[in-house]
């Protein structure tokens, strides 16, 4: 049972679940937070699964899964604290959302589409939500090669037809950043 | 009224349905219901469908929030010339200030669709990402980058088309070189639009008009914002054949309508109705029985003919539902107002007429005679006194929670402590240029030059070392901006978020006491830095000057004591004030 440097293990006392990655990796995590992964909580909901089973991830990957634990656990923690008061309820936004913003921050167009693969597959819906926006704010003022590269895309569109489709909207393409 | 906008959510008068400089525009789209093929796996998680709930939430996703609002003219300006009316925009916040920006997001209901799109796209081989990631992707474009995204592959061309599909939505900013065509063709993506908004930098015509009406045939609202270069070239005919062609068509706002010319508006489902920019209207009619909120600006240009009695008259007899009603003229007078009151508008509850100079106390006792349950009333402009402030407070005091009445020169401040006094409901309260000489340039001197005061005139002398006490539980935004003649202000509002004290010039540090503790903002541009400096002071001070019991203050240099009137000695509050000590919020001293 291997746990990731980055993953330390959980409370005592507390119940966990245990999740593997695609490469064999397991993470142990607190009950509270894997439930956060959908995908893991329709797991066992499943006729009464134990508790003990190891869950297969199959399609995400080590890294992608430690930073989606790490994400998830201070979003748990953050919706702990706040409550009714409306003070604390904002302060818990903000920082969620300083949260989000760092962790986009740092990655790498590859990471956050891993992260994206990931968060979808693991039916995190907060988390697919604020990727998408990052994903869509850094291809919106993009050139259509440059989107095509980032998802690495091949053009299968006739010349003609990409022709046609420029020349409809050529407005849409003002404004467009150099790659 | 003229106030510094900060980006908060909390405005004076948030102008909701201003689309964002520059930003693009925002789509909104909800899930095509219904359409599910046997497909084994999910279309957006891959895992078998058997036995799993998916989860997309098809909200809106706006990319600008709508608190960044078009700046208004700096509020020096608009101190030095009080005569000349302030631009028109920003009335119109008397109005908006019901619809409250709470959620950016439009608050459209989130969905829990099993979305199945369809083709097994979601084969983690081949495109790499599911469709359903596409999606959440992709909606989250502004239309602009939805448009590039289709000319990417095929694939995405697919999901953009769906997109467009379920969009009812659409805010389109159309820019300079932009023709009619080009805003037709993205139309047509998506015959579903429910609610359209346009904001023109080129010129607009009736061939817009006509292109809309083709190709939304849901339309329910529709808006059409210009910026400052482009024209709108509509005509009345031309806007009566299009109220009148969409049946479902329930709001609609256009600015820019110098070039109506007169209408004839024919509709049983137009609820809300907003121009802008009017002039010179020949016949007006309005034929729109279930019309409920109207605003109508008329551009300040001379020699405006508009008959404004006749059409408030044929406003008033043939749409008897009417709630809130803003008119903003120079040629507001008695006898409009006599019009409107001679409809009898039983639902009236907003009324708002700015403007007009020629609008008296007479006109106030017959609005209040006509209309005693109102719960905004603006009369901004106007030549009414201390006694139609009377005769308001006289009859409303159990349902008006806004009163407006910035720029009205017959005030004084005995008349606002009156107000304030005797109208419990009051939440928001607009002072602005009042308390002051509008022909005076120069700052008041100080007391010291006692000459130079004998030049006063004795009419003159009620604006200048004013003061003004109030005390009030619900008073949330209080506006006094320009009220050069102030000199002391006490404050001891326990709900107040907003405070408006812009130019406010000869407002003394020493005789400025808030006792607010949920003060948000204080918009302080153009006072003395001393003043200032007060004013950071004692919002900072986290509760002290409430805990301070003391009836006299005793100031830094120990020679002079501030009489603090006898309401701050009994520190009781209301029995609906929270119990709960809540931290109190940063509150910021907006200066410029």
């Amino acid at each position: 049972m291997a746990n990731n440097g980055e993953n330390p293990s959980p409370d005592v006392g507390g119940k966990t679940v245990k999740l593997k990655a695609d490469d064999g990796e397991i993470f142990e995590v607190e009950e509270a937070v894997a439930m956060e992964l959908q995908t893991v909580k329709s797991f066992f909901d499943d006729d009464g699964v134990s508790y003990d089973t190891v869950v297969p991830l199959l399609n995400v990957s080590s890294t992608a899964l430690a930073k989606v634990i790490q994400y998830c656990r201070r979003a748990v923690e953050l919706r702990a604290k706040s409550g009714d008061d409306e003070g604390a309820n904002e302060k818990a936004r903000e920082e969620r959302e300083g949260l989000e913003a760092e962790l986009v921050r740092e990655e790498s167009d590859e990471g956050i589409k891993e992260l994206i693969l990931a968060a979808n597959y693991l039916n995190i819906k907060d988390m697919l939500s604020f990727l998408c926006r990052a994903v869509g704010d850094r291809i919106k003022n993009k050139s259509v090669e440059y989107v095509r590269r980032f998802f690495v895309l091949e053009n299968d569109f006739s010349p003609e037809e990409e022709e046609r489709t420029r020349n409809e909207v050529a407005w849409a393409f003002e404004g467009v950043d150099a790659d | 009224m003229q106030h510094r906008r900060h980006q908060s959510q909390s405005h004076v008068f948030p102008r909701r349905l201003t689309t964002p400089g520059g930003a693009g525009a925002i789509i909104v789209s909800e899930p095509k219901r219904g359409k599910k093929r046997g497909s084994y796996t999910c279309g957006r998680c891959g895992l078998p469908k058997k036995g799993h709930s998916c989860y997309v939430s098809i909200t809106t996703d706006t990319n600008s929030p709508i608190t960044s609002t078009p700046t208004h003219a700096p509020d020096s300006s608009v101190a030095v010339s009080a005569t000349r009316p302030p631009p028109t925009r920003h009335f119109r916040r008397a109005l908006s200030f019901d619809e409250d920006v709470g959620d950016v997001n439009g608050g459209f209901p989130e969905d829990e669709d099993d979305l199945d799109l369809g083709d097994p796209v979601a084969d983690p081989e081949s495109g790499r990402f599911p469709a359903g990631c596409l999606w959440e992707i992709l909606r989250r474009l502004p239309p602009a980058g939805l448009l590039a995204a289709a000319s990417v592959c095929k694939g995405w061309r697919e999901t953009a088309k769906r997109l467009w599909r379920a969009a009812e939505e659409l805010r389109l900013r159309v820019p300079a070189r932009a023709q009619v065509g080009l805003v037709g063709s993205v139309l047509q993506k998506c015959p579903g639009i429910v609610r359209l908004s346009l904001r023109m930098e080129s010129d607009v015509d009736a061939t817009m008009l006509a292109c809309i009406a083709f190709s939304c045939p849901n339309l329910e609202s529709m808006e059409i914002l210009k910026s400052d270069t482009a024209i709108n070239r509509i005509t009345g005919d031309e806007l009566g054949r299009f109220v009148v062609d969409k049946r479902c068509l329930k709001s609609l706002k256009m600015e820019g309508c110098s070039n109506l010319g007169g209408f004839v508006l024919c509709s049983s489902s137009l609820s809300t109705l907003w121009l802008s920019d009017l002039y010179s209207l020949s016949k007006t009619v309005f034929n729109c029985p279930n019309l409920n909120e109207i605003s109508l600006e008329f551009s300040c240009q001379e020699n405006d003919s508009t008959d404004l009695a006749t059409m408030v008259d044929g406003l008033g007899r043939n749409c008897p539902r009417l709630q809130n009603i803003h008119i903003a003229s120079v040629r507001l007078s008695h006898s409009v107002v006599l019009a409107l009151t001679a409809a009898q508008l039983r639902w009236l509850r907003m009324l708002s007429l700015v403007l007009g100079s020629e609008i008296t106390d007479a006109s106030v006792a017959a609005i209040a005679s006509s209309n005693p349950n109102l719960e905004l009333l603006d009369l901004s402009g106007s030549s009414i006194s201390d006694s139609g402030i009377g005769m308001i407070c006289n009859v409303f005091p159990e349902t008006l929670s806004r009163l407006l009445l910035a720029l009205c020169p017959n005030i004084t401040s005995s008349g606002i402590q009156f107000a304030t006094a005797q109208l419990p409901l009051l939440e928001l309260m607009d002072c602005g240029m009042t308390i002051c000489d509008p022909n005076s340039q120069n700052p008041i001197p100080d007391e010291s030059s006692d000459s130079e005061l004998k030049h006063f005139s004795n009419t003159k002398l009620h604006l200048i070392h004013q003061k003004l006490i109030i005390k009030h539980n619900r008073l949330k935004k209080l506006s006094l901006w320009g009220c050069s003649g102030l000199d002391a202000l006490y404050l001891n509002c326990p709900a107040l978020n907003d405070l408006n004290l812009n130019s406010c010039k000869n407002l003394h540090p020493e005789r400025l006491l808030l006792q607010c503790p949920t003060l948000e903002s204080v918009h302080a541009s153009g006072c003395q830095e001393l003043l200032i400096g007060t004013i950071e002071h004692q919002v900072s001070d986290d509760f002290s000057a409430m805990e301070n019991l003391l009836p006299c203050k005793r100031l830094a240099d120990g020679s002079k004591r501030v009489r603090v009137p006898h309401f701050l000695s009994a520190q009781s509050y209301d029995d609906d004030k929270k119990q709960r000590r809540v931290e109190r919020r940063q509150c910021n001293v907006l200066v410029n």
